[in-house]
C-alpha cells in the first residue's frame, strides 16, 4: 500500500509536563489526511499507534481532515482544517548525536537526565530542557509565532501567539 | 491552580515504502508545545 505524501497530526494533552515526565499519562487526538483512503487511514493509525504509543498515550479520537504541511528553510507551517494552526520560524540547527542532543556552535549539558539546549541565539529563558517527542535524524529549533487549537474534543482549546522557543522541525524515520 | 500541558506533532510521510517489517518510513516532522493554566 502506498502512503507517499500523506500527512498525520496529533494533539497530545497531559496534566504533567510532557517533557519532564515523558512517560506520564496523556490523551491524544489523531488527525489523518483526508486524501487517504479507508485502507490507508487504517495503516496510518496502526503505524502511529505502534511507533509512538508512549507519546500519544490513550488515543481518544481519530479524525479525518485536510492537512496542509509546509516545510521551508526558514520555518514550517501546519493547518489541520480549521482545528489546528501552527506557524514557526526556524532559529537554530541542532546536531544530533547518539547519546544526546547539542546545538550547533555551543555544546552544553545539564546534570541528571535532563539535556538542556543552550545556544548564543537563545535567551536564557528560551533554553529547552526537553528533547523532541520522537527520535529525529536531524532537526532544528524554532520559535512558534502562532499555535491555535479549536478542537474541544478533549475539553481544552487554546490560542498561543506569544513568540516562544517551543518548536522542533526535522526528519523522522522508523 | 493546575496546569495542562499541551503538545502537537505533525508528520508528513515521504518516500514511504509499504508498511511491512524491515521496511523503513521517513518524512518531515514538526512539533510544538505549550501549557495552559486553569483553576
Amino acid at each position: 500500500m502506498k502512503l507517499d505524501g500523506l500527512k498525520v497530526a496529533a494533539a497530545v494533552f497531559g496534566v504533567e509536563n510532557l517533557g519532564a515526565f515523558p512517560n506520564s499519562a496523556r490523551r491524544s487526538i489523531l488527525y489523518l489526511d483526508s486524501k487517504a483512503t479507508a485502507e490507508q487511514r487504517s495503516a496510518l493509525v496502526a503505524a502511529m499507534s505502534q511507533q509512538y504509543r508512549s507519546i500519544l498515550g490513550t488515543v481518544s479520537a481519530v479524525r479525518t481532515s485536510p492537512i496542509d504541511f509546509a516545510m521551508a528553510l526558514d520555518g514550517a507551517s501546519v493547518r489541520v482544517g480549521e482545528l489546528l494552526a501552527l506557524d514557526a520560524q526556524k532559529v537554530v540547527q541542532v546536531q544530533v548525536f547518539f547519546d544526546g542532543v547539542f546545538p550547533a556552535g555551543e555544546a552544553s549539558r545539564a546534570g541528571g537526565v535532563t539535556k538542556r539546549l543552550v545556544h548564543p541565539e537563545l535567551a536564557v529563558d528560551e533554553e529547552l530542557a526537553y528533547t523532541p517527542f520522537i527520535p529525529l535524524t536531524s532537526y532544528a529549533l524554532g520559535r512558534a509565532v502562532r499555535f491555535d487549537n479549536t478542537d474541544a474534543t478533549l475539553g481544552s482549546t487554546w490560542s498561543d501567539s506569544r513568540p516562544r522557543m517551543s518548536v522542533f522541525t526535522g526528519t523522522f524515520a522508523f | 491552580m493546575k496546569k495542562l500541558f499541551l503538545g502537537t506533532m505533525a508528520l508528513v510521510l515521504a518516500a514511504m515504502t509499504p508498511l511491512r517489517a524491515a521496511e523503513s518510513v521517513r518524512g518531515d516532522y514538526v512539533e510544538v508545545r505549550t501549557n495552559q493554566v486553569y483553576a
